[in-house]
């Protein structure tokens, strides 16, 4: 298409972004060959995320260029990426359910008769050449989508990719809901594009797959890029050093003495990720709940709650079975949780700091239903202040809290509902690095004051600078058990990566 | 505390800006009607309005949770059939007559709750199907023959008066008060707006998001069944055409009251104001002798209005409010880049 011969698809100069708070990425240059399988990879917060949306056109770069096939692409929106010839897998599916194969696939350019007709002839036809070139020989363009199992909606979308001849695929975790086998022909499909030509950069968590399937791996950090090595010269373990870098000692946490066990989980399976997960927390214990995105931390909570159901194994508070029982009763006897999406599950964004602090809570403040306001401003105000919340006063609408105050206020409400076994699901998730620490700082509180923490993080400086004793989830399974005194980042990253030897540790706690 | 509750200073805006619609057409009407501004004609209003308005106050629960109540309307006829029956064909008391009524409604909503709140199906489809339901038992019942001659006493409900008040707008004064109460000072009433804003983060934190769902639906059907009394009483029978379209009123004065139909938002007082002002606006247009079909489009044109100005505003306070956030942003909030 160029008219410079080039056998580079695509080159990254001097990229940066910026956030308020955080470069998410500062200069990164790397280039990418025609037919070529480029691994990407980096811990959370590494700068991925922010590259791919760069290149799919959601962020626009304050500075550096791309140039695709010899050609310098200007990409400010999405419709720019298309037409640069870039196409992104994201993580999760996108296809339309409803609609058949052949109207997913070709959706980008439906086949038309007289300008408007759809042509169901044509289009079938079409689809089912592309169906044939992502190895879907035995599916029918005219099939539901709905119908299909989650692997194939998935090289659906790769077919829908195909039709657009990109010269640049991008592929975000796309084994993140493959077994090995449907795997396995993904990694066929990509060797075909790489016979075609087509530049493949490959983000995967899972550094054996980017080993095995890539020929180049770059590797970023903080935002920065580390290097970029033949894949064929390198270990894992360099790898895992590269991403890591040489970090400068944390404060850590001191633990308490402990208590007696609040929470326990034994064998617990559902139907979504997790088989048979076993762990304990103690009184006055952070326990870490530890593992890549898509590991099954989320659902570990989940499960705890009873959002989930469990179809196999108990889980116990304080002592009792509470595996069916449901999410009310469970916060009536003291567990707290903490969602990851705060601003969607935790808080009711119209209402104020008092009304949502006091939120599931407010008997403790009625008289035969009827609420004493003025008693529940006072207790509530003794939790706003014991937390540290930065609002101007107890009627501000909490949709215009920064997001540490809104968590902040989601810890309010479990302390002033007595809670005592706190779920913290990724706690600092999208919040600064100096309420961050804040929230360390009431995590350590709370502890001291009695209570017990379960944090679910993806983050290895929160979970090492935090907790007592750190679960590692690797596909839906303990992969590791650990003791702070025995954990460092890189085994905590190799078990969550599933390339932990069998661990003995996580029988001790079963 | 200037700037810090801007829920309440929105809907005191908001109320300021129904109340202000009103008073405009008061004036209007004052003077090109000389009949229009006269105590006679004013507590004439209120009675008018009494059907309309206690049908919205329960329809104001359900639209805070985010849903809808299309059964009302229905209700009106079959209850006030019932009610009529029951004196006229059973010799029961009217309080016995009455009760009955309003246990009807009730139950009515006790069925529609449950199907929306437990088994998750759509208000829309659920209460329709009701509407549809209990207007052809309401046919069935009657064979389409209005039930009438139903005694002084029961008339005194709608067609009376407590002092100079009548007293349609006496029971809708307690009703709306008791509404008010129950929605702004009990627990009760907070779960209500919390399940509407956020239903996920409500069950979340506690609450049983479904009890209260369905206790919406029962308090719709309660206040439907009051009404319907009344509206039996002020035409002194049960007919089974009555109250078709009387849930789309209820819903207009509602909506022209400021609340949302996504849920979360909404109160008594803006809805009682709703309701005034499509009462003012049809009792000022018949006195102008306007015609009913151009009152019919008249309204339609007011209802739009409300809902394009309510559009418009919160689009401007969403827009206030993302600054403020960028604002924040700026002191250093990091977008995480993962």
């Amino acid at each position: 298409m160029s008219q410079f011969q080039t056998d580079i698809a695509l080159e990254i100069n001097g990229i940066c972004k910026t956030f308020p708070g955080v470069i998410a990425l500062d200069h990164v240059s790397f280039k990418v060959k025609k037919g070529e399988v480029h691994g990407l990879v980096g811990e959370n917060g590494a700068g991925k995320s922010t590259l791919i949306k760069i290149l799919s056109g959601v962020y626009s770069a304050e500075s550096g260029e791309l140039v695709i096939n010899g050609k310098k692409a200007h990409i400010s929106s999405p419709i720019d990426s298309l037409h640069s010839g870039i196409q992104v897998m994201h993580q999760e599916i996108s296809v339309m359910p409803n609609m058949t194969v052949a109207e997913n696939i070709l959706i980008y350019d439906l086949p038309r008769k007289f300008g408007f007709y759809m042509d169901d002839k044509i289009m079938n036809a079409r689809a089912r050449e592309l169906l044939d070139s992502v190895g879907l020989y035995h599916i029918s363009p005219t099939q539901k989508v709905g119908s299909l199992s989650l692997a194939n909606q998935q090289m659906i979308h790769l077919a829908r990719i195909v039709s657009t001849n990109p010269s640049v695929i991008l592929l975000d975790e796309p084994t993140a809901s493959l077994t090995s086998n449907e795997a396995k022909e993904l990694f066929a499909v990509i060797q075909r594009f790489k016979q075609n030509g087509v530049a493949v950069i490959y983000i995967s968590h899972y550094l054996d797959e980017v080993i095995s399937i890539s020929d180049q791996i770059t590797v970023l950090r903080d935002g920065r890029h580390i290097t970029t090595v033949n894949s064929k010269s390198v270990s894992s373990d360099d790898i895992v050093t590269a991403m890591i870098g040489h970090q400068i000692k944390k404060e850590f946490r001191k633990p308490e003495v402990y208590g007696n066990e609040v929470l326990r989980l034994t064998n617990v399976t559902t139907a979504t990720l997790i088989r048979n997960i076993n762990l304990c927390l103690r009184q006055r214990e952070v326990l870490g709940l530890y593992g890549l995105g898509g590991a099954g931390k989320t659902e570990t909570m989940r499960a705890i709650t009873g959002l989930d159901s469990v179809l196999q194994g108990t889980v116990s508070l304080f002592n009792t079975d509470v595996t069916h029982s449901s999410i009310a009763k469970k916060l009536r006897q003291g567990l707290a949780f903490i969602p990851e999406d705060r601003r969607r599950q935790g808080l009711v964004l119209q209402m104020n700091v008092q009304e949502n602090a006091s939120l599931g809570g407010e008997r403790k403040y009625a008289f035969g239903g009827i609420l004493r306001k003025k008693f529940e401003a006072n207790d509530i105000k003794t939790y706003v202040k014991k937390m540290r919340i930065k609002s101007p006063s107890m009627q501000t609408q909490v949709s215009v809290l920064s997001g540490g105050n809104q968590q902040k206020v989601i810890m309010a409400r479990c302390l002033a509902h007595q809670a005592k076994v706190f779920l913290l699901d990724e706690p600092t998730v999208g919040i600064d690095v100096g309420a961050r620490g804040e929230i360390y700082q009431l995590i350590s509180e709370i502890v001291q004051e009695g209570s017990s923490v379960l944090l679910a993080s993806s983050d290895i400086n929160e979970i090492m600078q935090t907790c007592d004793r750190v679960v590692v989830l690797s596909h839906g399974r303990v992969a590791a058990v650990l003791d702070r005194k025995d954990c460092t980042e890189e085994k905590l990253l190799m078990y969550a990566m599933g390339m932990g030897e069998e661990n003995n540790e996580k029988e001790q706690f079963a | 505390m200037k700037k810090n509750n801007s829920l309440k200073s929105l809907t005191g805006y908001r109320e300021l800006g129904v109340i202000a619609a009103l008073a405009i057409l008061v004036v209007v009407f004052s003077f090109s009607s000389e009949i229009f501004f006269t105590g006679n004609n004013l507590l004439n209003i209120t009675r008018q309005i009494s059907v309309n308005a206690l049908i919205a106050i329960g329809m104001t629960f359900v639209i805070i949770t985010g849903g809808i109540d299309l059964s009302v309307g229905s209700v009106i006829s079959f209850v006030g059939i019932i009610t009529a029956s029951m004196m006229k064909d059973y010799n029961i008391s009217v309080l016995g007559a009455v009760v009955i009524g309003i246990l009807i409604g009730a139950v009515t909503g006790l069925i529609n709750g449950v199907f929306v709140s437990f088994l998750n199906m759509p208000a829309f489809i659920t209460t329709m199907g009701t509407m549809t339901i209990l207007r052809g038992l309401g046919f069935i019942y009657t064979q389409g023959y209005p039930i009438y001659d139903l005694g002084k006493e029961f008339k005194l409900i709608g067609q009376g008066y407590i002092w100079i008040f009548p007293t349609p707008a006496i029971i809708l004064l307690i009703v709306a008060v008791v509404a008010y109460f129950l929605l702004r000072k009990t627990v009760f009433g907070r779960h209500i707006y919390a399940i509407g804003g956020n239903p996920e983060a409500s069950k979340f934190a506690g609450i049983k998001v479904r009890m209260v769902n369905v206790s919406v639906y029962v308090i719709s059907g309660i206040t439907a069944g009051i009404a319907a009394v009344v509206q039996a009483s002020r035409i002194g029978s049960g007919l089974p055409t009555i109250g078709s379209g009387f849930e789309l009123d209820a819903i207009a004065a509602v909506v022209i009251g400021g609340a949302a139909m996504t849920g979360g938002s909404g109160t008594i007082l803006g809805t009682i104001l709703g309701s005034i002002i499509l009462g003012v606006l049809s009792n000022g247009l018949s006195l102008l002798d306007v015609d009913s079909y151009v009152m019919q489009v008249i309204s339609g044109l007011v209802v739009i209005l409300a809902v394009l100005i309510d559009q418009i505003r919160s689009r401007m306070s969403s827009r206030v409010e993302i600054k403020k956030t960028k604002a924040q942003l700026a002191v250093g909030e990091k977008e995480t880049g993962r």
